[in-house]
């Protein structure tokens, strides 16, 4: 507290009174008993920002001093100020000091006519004609100015950011970074009113489109990096999984198909599946790298390898399964020193089992190491959790291994390359600013065959459509589906250059993508199902075809995906 | 509707402050803060509002006939016993009618099927508020109000109807009739509800994320507790430690952040709340830290509870089963659960430890040592807090001391750890008194030197800043309840 200079001033203590709401004027004439009651000298007393405080007579510690007691008479009336109307601080109530102490420390203790810390003072000059206008000259404790301009621009940025929140077409309705529809602003009902939902969801609503959103959560990302030491950083939440079986899975012989219990079936599919939310694991980022990580699932794997093992016999007729299953990233092109440390699940042991413990199927084994061969390359994408279609090509290469073809030399295709791609680990990792300084490109092998694509959707739209489209222009995350447009329920690659030649169906998820377009000069017909948009089985698909060979492909992640094999134990029934 | 959600801050907030400061007199700006407190109910709870409503015009009633009955004593008495009765009633009807049923349930057997009752928001602080009104106006500490509606402003006053403090109606009785405000006070309740916002949105949010990564989240416990299981038991070490020291932060932080809002509100309308958290993790020992932690729960119980029982003034038997009683109250209090009554115990014997001579010892030696005992055993005690589920804690337990066979400490907790060293220091920093006393310090001596002139632009600036740090958290977060919440 700031003590200031004593001021010989005194006045008058009059005993509290419970506070009547109503009066405007500020000095109050109580008619009251007013004899012996003692004078005080505020002189003494503690100052808050200038102005003295006082404390209530009843209180055991007062800092005042009386200093006489005086007798009553009429003119002390004009000097009696009823302290209960005050405004008061922590129930102290507070005086305003006149502004020129120097002029009252001149004057004796008597109290006179201009006796002091009145909230309103007369004027000296008494016109009677301007008696009504009173010159009401409001004293200020000192620093008000300062604090009203405190708390004004506290009270400017919060109305500035209001009035913003405000204007609606500001709001964005969809957000590019995290690939998906904002909250809508809800429907009213009266259901919904009294359920609560509404006002929740008018809350997501507000929350979710926030103006300029995308920028600002940018702006906390940023923030955040000043955490701690952010080159490596863990997004996501990691699991420990589950121990890779050492021998491979033994099933009896007769099998029973897979309609029983599945504990986490989902309901009919939503046809606009961000195919993203779907269990995308924990995101390790280190530097402009991020990398999934896996983990192995008892309860899950037996379901994945009967799927797969089951193809074979739901095909009408006698085909070739060829199973391919991928590793990902975190155990190939992450450096070694790291990923000794990282708790992801040694994906050679699991493509081993899963390999191993597949019946009725040729297995592609050679991927791991030949993606560990090259691993150096460009195999697999930085900000994304794809592989580049130099990976896919290396993976192509232990096909025709195994299938005992030639594969067609990767010189002989020409490249078209697409820059500026920022894919799932970019936003799965609240948009890492190292990835947005280097971002991705994605190089694809240009077909030198004639062909036609026919692409049939989930909810049946059917169109022609090219094998490597030019992403140019479009969004920065979705550049992987310039190989065969993306994933979709049926599509149909007709290579003309070829009618002779065999048939296939190829089975996949995403990775199958980068892939597909290598198969196209050894096949006149490339049939390829995404069994997640594919709604009908694999025997009445192929019930009026002849089938050659059928390729399932996925990455490892897949084979923990329960939504993924919930729809491959739907396709192959 | 929480304190801290965009739509509160730059929704709520400026309209209702905006339409408060149009009203003109003391009457209109009560009915403002009326009208917006109940619609900051109804946010939540649109139904129940109902019942906010019917027990404020219960209780005031009550006290009414209370006051009207003076100098019948009898009469009196059977009043404000059927208040409690009524009072504790509903609240035990809502939150504990679920807990007792299942203990029942486990020892005879029946009932086979136990109803599920949504538990009102508030409830435990608006019931014991009103709770406290009439017993106040029993024991002619305060007068009844008349006006219904006034009291009801008091009951549902948004500032602290949510998640306290626990407001006495005789501490604002006087300014519900009449408040000022001067700028200086509006700057002080700017600053603290400023510093509120970012200790939850910037501190305590990120405190919460990092404590779940490393011990487990809610979510998966409530949808797959198995599962948690497993996952907890392979944390390593040192994570479990970290897990629980960031919980520990996040809780005080989240709720003293509460408290500051309220309180910066109230004073940027000239209500002077008491304050509800006073730095409690600088405490020496146990009785004081339950003299600076939810301050305002304590002195419920005390003055409610601890002294009708007879306080410390009929032996010292009875002077321990009464400390025994409130602090298995207290723990009920916090939630329908035996973790928390567990917890309410574990404070309980600490006092009764304290009493009965660790008091005499912990003044004797240097202040340090209290300070770490009251850290290791008010840490153990959030253990205790944070699981309702029983079979967590001795899995907790267990993976401290490496019994899990899990390691000391593994990649992923290093990771954690390397990227937020920076920020458990400020949130540590935060806990302490340290910002207040560097605040203090740099205060200018002298009004109108240069130095002043900086110092008050700094301290314009700073809650602005305060105010758009957590504005950018907040985007993204799109769902961020109190951890008080469900009371």
């Amino acid at each position: 507290m700031i003590y200031d200079k004593p001021r010989n001033i005194s006045f008058r203590v009059l005993p509290s009174v419970k506070p009547k709401p109503k009066k405007k004027s500020k000095v109050n004439k109580v008619p009251r008993d007013l004899k012996n009651q003692p004078i005080i000298d505020i002189s003494s007393m503690p100052v808050i920002e200038g102005v003295p405080m006082l404390k209530f007579p009843d209180d055991p510690n007062p800092n005042i001093i009386i200093t006489e007691k005086r007798e009553y008479t009429p003119e002390f009336e004009k000097e009696i100020i009823d302290i209960s109307q005050l405004p008061d601080i922590d129930g102290v109530p507070i005086l305003d000091l006149p502004k020129t102490p120097e002029k009252t420390a001149k004057e004796s203790i008597k109290p006179t006519e201009e006796t002091p810390v009145i909230i309103e003072e007369k004027p000296k000059d008494k016109k009677t004609k301007n008696a009504k206008k009173e010159k009401v000259k409001k004293v200020r404790p000192a620093g008000y100015k300062t604090h009203l301009i405190k708390a004004a621009s506290f009270f400017v940025m919060l109305y500035l950011g209001a009035t913003i929140a405000f204007i609606i077409p500001l709001r964005p309705t969809f957000s590019p970074s995290e690939k998906r529809n904002l909250a809508k602003f809800p429907e009213f009902s009266a259901e919904v009113l009294f359920s609560g939902e509404y006002f929740n969801d008018i809350n997501t609503w507000f929350s979710d489109t926030f103006p300029y959103r995308d920028y600002l959560t940018q702006i906390g990302t940023s923030i955040k990096n000043l955490y701690g030491i952010n080159s490596i950083n863990i997004h996501g939440d990691v699991e420990s999984g589950d121990d890779i079986p050492d021998a491979p899975l033994e099933v009896p012989s007769t099998e029973a198909p897979v309609e029983t219990t599945a504990p986490k079936t989902t309901e009919p599919k939503d046809e606009e599946t961000d195919l993203k939310t779907q269990s995308l694991g924990a995101i390790i980022v280190a530097g402009d790298a991020g990398y999934e990580y896996y983990t192995f699932s008892n309860e899950l794997a037996p379901r994945f390898i009967n799927s797969v093992s089951n193809i074979k016999s739901s095909v009408n007729g006698d085909a070739d399964v060829y199973a391919m299953i991928v590793p990902t990233s975190i155990d190939i092109t992450l450096n070694d020193n790291l990923r000794e440390q990282v708790g992801s699940a040694d994906q050679q042991k699991a493509l081993n089992y899963f390999n191993s413990s597949f019946r009725d199927v040729n297995t592609v084994d050679g991927i791991y190491k030949a993606e560990r061969l090259h691993r150096k390359e460009y195999t697999y994408f930085r900000t994304d959790h794809h592989w580049t279609a130099l990976g896919a090509y290396y993976a192509y290469e232990q096909f025709c291994i195994e299938k005992g073809i030639t594969p067609i030399p990767l010189e002989k295709y020409e490249t078209e390359t697409y820059d500026d791609f920022l894919g799932t680990f970019y936003s799965g990792s609240n948009q890492t600013a190292e990835m947005a300084k280097n971002p991705d490109s994605v190089t694809a092998y240009l077909p030198y065959n004639d062909v036609s694509c026919h692409i049939v959707e989930a909810d049946g739209d059917a169109f022609y459509w090219n094998i490597v489209t030019d992403v140019t222009n479009h969004d920065r995350g979705s550049k992987y589906i310039t190989f065969i447009g993306g994933d979709n329920a049926l599509t149909t690659i007709t290579n003309k250059d070829n009618p002779d030649g065999e048939t296939c169906i190829v089975i996949k998820e995403s990775y199958g993508n980068a892939f597909v377009p290598f198969l196209i000069p050894h096949y006149s017909t490339i049939y390829v199902i995404d069994p997640r948009h594919y709604d009908g089985t694999l025997s009445d698909f192929t019930s009026d075809k002849e089938i050659d060979d059928v390729i399932f492909i996925a990455n490892i992640s897949t084979t923990r995906n329960y939504i993924y094999i919930d729809a491959m134990e739907s396709l192959i029934k | 509707m929480v304190f801290s959600s965009l739509l509160f801050v730059y929704a709520f907030l400026p309209i209702c402050m905006l339409i408060y400061a149009l009203a003109r007199g003391i009457k209109a700006k009560n009915i403002v803060l009326l009208v917006f407190s109940l619609l900051f109910y109804s946010w939540g709870e649109p139904v129940y509002v109902l019942l906010l409503l019917f027990m404020t015009f219960a209780d005031w009633l009550f006290a009414l006939l209370i006051e009207k009955s003076v100098g019948k004593n009898a009469g009196r008495k059977i009043l404000v016993i059927m208040t409690c009765i009524v009072n504790l009633g509903i609240i035990g009807v809502f939150k504990y009618t679920g807990f007792f049923l299942e203990n029942i349930q486990n020892v005879f057997g029946v009932p086979s099927v136990i109803p599920q009752i949504v538990l009102p928001i508030g409830i435990s602080f608006y019931t014991f508020q009103l709770l406290s009104y009439v017993i106040d106006v029993y024991r002619k500490e305060v007068p009844a109000q008349k006006n219904f509606f006034w009291l009801l402003l008091y009951s549902s006053l948004f500032y602290q109807c949510i998640a306290g403090p626990i407001v006495r109606y005789k501490d604002v009785e006087r300014e519900i009739h009449s408040r000022r405000t001067s700028p200086y006070e509006i700057t002080k309740g700017i600053s603290r509800f400023a510093v509120g916002l970012a200790k939850k949105s910037v501190l305590a949010n990120m405190c919460g994320n990092l404590s779940d990564t490393l011990l487990v989240a809610d979510t998966l416990i409530n949808s797959n507790a198995t599962e948690a299981l497993g996952e907890l038991s392979s944390r390593s070490v040192v994570g479990l430690w970290m897990g629980v020291l960031f919980y520990m932060l996040q809780i005080y932080l989240d709720f003293s952040a509460y408290s500051d809002m309220a309180i910066g509100m109230g004073l940027m309308v000239g209500f002077h709340f008491k304050e509800n958290f006073d730095y409690p993790y600088t405490s020496k020992s146990v009785t004081e830290f339950w003299r600076r932690w939810h301050i305002s729960l304590g002195s419920f119980f005390r003055d409610y509870v601890y002294i009708p029982l007879g306080g410390n003034r009929k032996g010292t038997v009875r002077t321990y089963f009464n400390i025994l009683v409130v602090w298995l109250l207290t723990g009920l209090w916090h939630g329908a659960s035996w973790n928390f009554v567990l917890w309410g115990l574990f404070f309980c014997i600490f006092l009764i430890i304290e009493k009965l001579f660790l008091l005499k010892v912990i003044n004797k030696i240097p202040a340090i040592f209290g300070r770490i005992y009251l850290l290791i055993v008010v840490f153990f005690g959030w253990i205790l807090f944070r699981f309702s589920d029983f079979r967590f804690i001795p899995v907790v337990l267990k993976g401290m001391f490496a019994q899990n066979g899990n390691s000391l400490i593994d990649f992923e907790t290093k990771t954690l750890l390397i990227s937020n060293f920076i920020f458990l220091i400020i949130a540590i920093l935060a806990v302490t008194p340290l910002v207040k006393f560097i605040s203090e310090k740099l205060k200018p001596q002298k009004d109108k030197t240069f130095y002043a002139v900086i110092y008050h632009i700094i301290s314009a600036i700073i809650p602005v800043i305060l105010l758009l740090l957590s504005t950018v958290m907040l985007v993204g977060d799109s769902y961020n309840p109190f951890l008080y919440f469900q009371f």
